[in-house]
């Protein structure tokens, strides 16, 4: 204890200078734009700046990209609050309950509890960084294929529950979303799947397009034509703080939010978008009132942002504390720091005390700088919502576009983000909910490749998932809850999904 | 003809359609599946629940009163997103966005004509500089240079 | 009044007059480059190719006087840049920076029986920038200490040890298997998303080697956490003096680097060849290029273009011989 808060001084010392402070700023602000633009995210933020960074000294380069990477999560719940647009791929789960609350105009509240909720989590999650990022790095490498895929099957369990209507429908949406994620070269024998010749699809279809699509383009094309547009409720200054009740609701998501989005953070090879999925879910299965959630819960709110901030931040603990990338980010951020000839391992801790103290400390102070900058912006973002939508409409259209383009500079990822707007605008016209698809898409690649590269390692024999303890528990926790889901069915009593389902059909 | 029963059938006749495409990638062993296995599997489980709609379909929303007044709207918006697909790397990003917003706003919204100038040339303008400039991602410049 | 119009007159018809001139002479002596060059990098940022090719353009932007620009172009492996390099107009303005995977790609085609992306035959190699040899990496805990050790092992038990590697037919995959076959021995191969999911499951004991970059290794190697048995080049690693080559130890015909060459569509003129020969001679011998690689702990090996054809028509015979040996897996 005592040495790690010299060692905070350490990081505070370098951090409070001018240059560095600069930079935390910069990356901060950078971050938020990269985050509110539909389509771009932090990634291709941070790449655009990495050529910069090669100039200043590590400490700098590794706040200001930082800064850019958790900045990003602060302002992609933006646009997904006021325009149903995920600003980056994580924040789809933010864009069904926030612009729900925007709509009834409580969009001040809900970009507030999203800002405060974020800057929670993420300084919370620094402190889990600081203090457990060894221990929770060697558990994390302990995942291997085996523990992944039972792992996400315990996921995909949990969001059997994640939104209300039918049952079949939207485990209809996954598997479509599966199938869709099925495109593209399979990663274990190089045979091309469903390609059709177009290269670019070798590699599938990307999450930006796909989310993108399905809720952006699909919610402008279901809008903009009708005659009788959706009255806006206008917010009144008062209105834009949250009320005391919204933020007593929140405290429980945010806090829930945070833990799981941390651990499922550090876990290598995990999406952020896997935590806000599951922290919805779970908000909503142990809510008093469910049928709230899809209507405008804060709850849908505060949990997700809070858990892709601690994800976010969660992905950087196997990566300092043992030089192994969780992601393509921490990938970019590693060569971030090889450039400058430092070689993060694991003795990145004790050999750069100033580079990772610093960056510690610059995180505490990058998640104040955003919280402050966000707050009163809310007022500025809110009045968006004004604009008349004709003229918007269009503007948001073209971000859409050149975002989803500049993401890998492929025109056929705009391709594929018209081809989901038009299946999300027809799915929503028959009913189905769009976000478990995005889901399926997600998660496809990562389950078949796990359960192969399982088999793999053990040569066919299915007793791999049990033989491993971390496999075991996810694999019982999964069974349980599939029995606990099927319990009713057995037992003849109106599950409480059924119960919820007419409860919503007689409103 | 429910809402249901349609993408039941929608469901079945593309999980169908996945089952003949895929016979091209072997299936391997259960102790070993190969690239054909899963989406094998998907689409029968697609095919089943797009069964299950079909038979309970019943009591869903009939197609017919499903309204698409905005039908016409969106498919012009689509025909924009389509064509700054095929279009945007042959004739260029400005001149891509100034054709589509010319005719988002000038056309379906019928703005008056400055207006539509002006937003039109300074989106158009603008966001090239903002990503182009600024951010350092290459926006395609089509055959004229431009 | 007549006289300041007509004196603006004059003025405006000496400025066209000049600016005609400019556009005249400019036209008329068009040394390349004249515009901004872009640089395919068919990888994703922070990879090999793009820390390799950020740095050169750099240093290539100081000798051309026109803007540099690396354009990420991923997908497929790097399938998807290399083939927008090939049907690029080959006019000198797009090129490319890639590694050794561009001669396995079209093999790996072959052996599917689908149209290949690109042809070796659609590039001009211009210069090669470095080459790595992967290493035979393991865990501190495992039980041997020399390839012989490891060999032996593995006669004894076939089909039991796990390698993990980038993805099916990318580096590390065949690297291992041009080992594998020279030893007459059988690894059981578990692929991954890419070079750092395969560092991380050897980290994490879910397979006991990987024939790994030696940039990202050596850290794990300082700090203890993982050993080295050997290299794959046909002379020992700088920064490893100690570990013997796989040729040295009588494994002939095993030689591997991960390089990453520089590229011009095969079209393009030789004018501008030549002057892309002379900058990227300079840039590489650049001290700004040569400091940021040496950072990087990757060794500068600078061949001009005839050298590097010869380099990389052997480089690709060989690789595609293991890719044919290889086959299909199943």
């Amino acid at each position: 204890m005592e040495g790690n808060l010299q060692n905070l001084f350490l990081g505070f010392s370098t951090v409070f200078t001018a240059t560095n402070l600069f930079y935390s700023l910069i990356g901060c602000l950078i971050g938020t734009m990269v985050g509110v633009l539909p389509g771009v995210g932090p990634l291709a933020g941070i790449s655009m700046l990495l050529p910069t960074t090669f100039g200043l000294n590590p400490a700098s380069a590794i706040i200001l990209l930082a800064g850019i990477y958790y900045g990003a999560m602060y302002g992609g719940s933006t646009t997904s609050i006021l325009m149903r647009i995920p600003g980056e791929a994580a924040s789809v789960m933010t864009c069904i309950d926030g612009y729900a609350m925007a709509q009834k105009g409580r969009a001040g509240p809900a970009l507030a509890i999203a800002a405060i909720g974020s800057y929670i989590a993420g300084t919370l999650s620094v402190v889990g960084l600081m203090f457990l990022a060894p221990p929770l790095a060697r558990f994390a490498l302990g995942f291997g294929p085996p523990e992944y895929f039972c792992l996400l099957l315990c996921g995909m369990v949990v969001l059997g529950y994640m939104t209300g209507g039918s049952v079949v429908k939207n485990l209809s949406m996954i598997v479509l979303g599966l199938l869709f994620g099925m495109i593209g070269i399979d990663q274990m024998t190089g045979y091309f799947r469903f390609s059709y010749g177009i290269v670019a699809l070798g590699d599938g279809i990307g999450i930006v397009p796909v989310a993108v699509g399905l809720f952006g383009i699909s919610e402008i094309l279901a809008t903009a034509g009708q005659t009788k547009r959706p009255v806006v409720i206008k917010p009144r200054f008062r209105d834009l703080f949250p009320s005391r009740e919204e933020l007593r609701d929140s405290v429980g998501p945010i806090g829930r939010g945070t833990v799981m989005g941390f651990l499922i953070g550090i876990i290598p090879g995990s999406a952020h978008i896997i935590s806000t999925f599951v922290s919805y879910a779970l908000e909503r299965r142990i809510s008093k009132h469910p049928e709230r959630f899809g209507k405008g819960a804060i709850e849908g709110v505060a949990g997700p942002e809070s858990a892709n901030n601690a994800a976010s931040e969660g992905a950087l603990v196997p990566m300092l504390a043992l030089g192994v990338p969780t992601g393509p980010i921490p990938a970019v951020l590693l060569a971030a720091l090889m450039v400058h000839g430092i070689n993060p391992g694991p003795l990145f801790i004790k050999e750069q005390p100033v580079i990772f103290w610093g960056l510690i400390a610059s995180m505490y102070v990058g998640n104040l700088v955003l919280l402050l900058l966000n707050l009163p912006l809310v007022s500025i973002f809110v009045n968006f919502l004004r604009v008349p939508y004709k003229v918007l409409y269009p503007t948001i259209l073209m971000f859409c576009v050149v975002g989803v383009y500049a993401v890998n500079s492929s025109l056929v990822d705009v391709g594929i983000m018209s081809i989901m707007g038009l299946l999300g605008y027809v799915l929503r016209k028959m009913d189905f909910e769009t976000a478990p698809m995005v889901l399926g898409v997600v998660l496809a690649p990562i389950i078949e490749v796990s359960f192969r590269q399982a088999l793999a390692m053990s040569n066919g024999e299915y007793s791999i998932f049990v033989q491993r303890p971390i496999s075991a528990v996810f694999l019982v926790g999964a069974l349980a809850m599939i029995l606990l889901a099927l319990k009713p069915l057995i037992m003849k009593k109106k599950d409480w999904r059924e119960r919820l389902t007419e409860a919503e059909k007689s409103n | 003809m429910t809402i249901d029963r349609v993408s039941g059938t929608f469901f079945i006749l593309l999980g169908l359609f996945v089952i003949w495409e895929r016979r091209v990638l072997p299936l391997g062993t259960t102790g070993n599946p190969g690239p054909g296995y899963f989406p094998l599997l998907l689409a029968i489980l697609l095919i089943l629940l797009g069964g299950l709609l079909v038979i309970h379909g019943g009591h869903a929303i009939a197609l017919r009163s499903v309204k698409w007044p905005e039908a016409r709207t969106a498919m012009a918006i689509l025909g924009c997103c389509i064509f700054a697909t095929l279009g945007m790397e042959t004739i260029g990003y400005r001149v891509t966005m100034v054709l589509i917003l010319g005719f988002l706003f000038g056309i379906l919204e019928r703005l008056k004509i400055w207006q539509v100038l002006a937003l039109t040339l300074s989106l158009a303008l603008g966001s090239f500089w903002l990503f182009d400039t600024f951010l350092k991602v290459p926006l395609p410049r089509g055959g004229f240079g431009f | 009044m007549k006289k300041t119009k007509a004196n603006l007159l004059l003025v405006i018809a000496a400025c066209l007059g000049m600016i005609g001139l400019f556009l005249a002479t400019a036209g008329a002596d068009e040394p390349y480059p004249t515009r901004p060059i872009q640089v395919f990098v068919p990888f994703p940022p922070g990879g090999v190719a793009d820390l390799v090719a950020r740095p050169f353009a750099a240093a290539l932007e100081k000798n051309l006087k026109q803007p540099v620009v690396v354009v990420n172009k991923t997908g497929a492996g790097g399938a998807v840049g290399m083939q927008a390099a090939a049907v690029a107009k080959p006019d000198g303005y797009t090129l490319m920076v890639a590694l050794s995977s561009i001669s396995v790609m079209p093999e790996v085609d072959a052996l599917f029986g689908r149209p290949s992306t690109y042809k070796l035959k659609d590039f001009a190699p211009i210069a090669l920038l470095t080459a790595d040899p992967t290493i035979l990496v393991i865990r501190k805990e495992a039980p041997w200490k020399t390839v012989a050790d490891f060999v032996a092992d593995a006669k004894k038990r076939p089909n039991e040890i796990k390698y993990a590697s980038s993805g099916v037919y990318g580096t590390m995959h065949v690297a291992t298997e041009m080992f594998a076959h020279a030893a007459g021995i059988k690894l059981r191969h578990i692929p991954t998303a890419g070079g750092g999911p395969a560092l991380t499951a050897l980290l994490g004991g879910h397979v006991e080697t990987i024939a790994g970059g030696p940039n990202v290794s050596i850290p794990h190697i300082k700090a203890g956490t993982l050993r080295v048995l050997a290299g794959w080049g046909n002379k020992r690693l700088a920064s490893l003096p100690d570990v013997p080559t796989l040729m040295e130890l009588g494994y002939k015909d095993v030689e591997f680097y991960i390089w990453s060459g520089f590229f011009a569509p095969a079209a393009t003129p030789a004018a501008a060849i030549r002057v892309l020969r002379e900058g990227a001679r300079v840039a590489a011998a650049s001290p700004e290029f040569k400091s940021a690689m040496e950072k990087m702990d990757t060794p500068i090996q600078y061949m001009d273009a005839p050298d590097f054809q010869k380099f990389w028509d052997q480089d690709a015979e060989r690789l595609i011989k293991a890719v044919r040996n290889i086959g299909k897996v199943q």
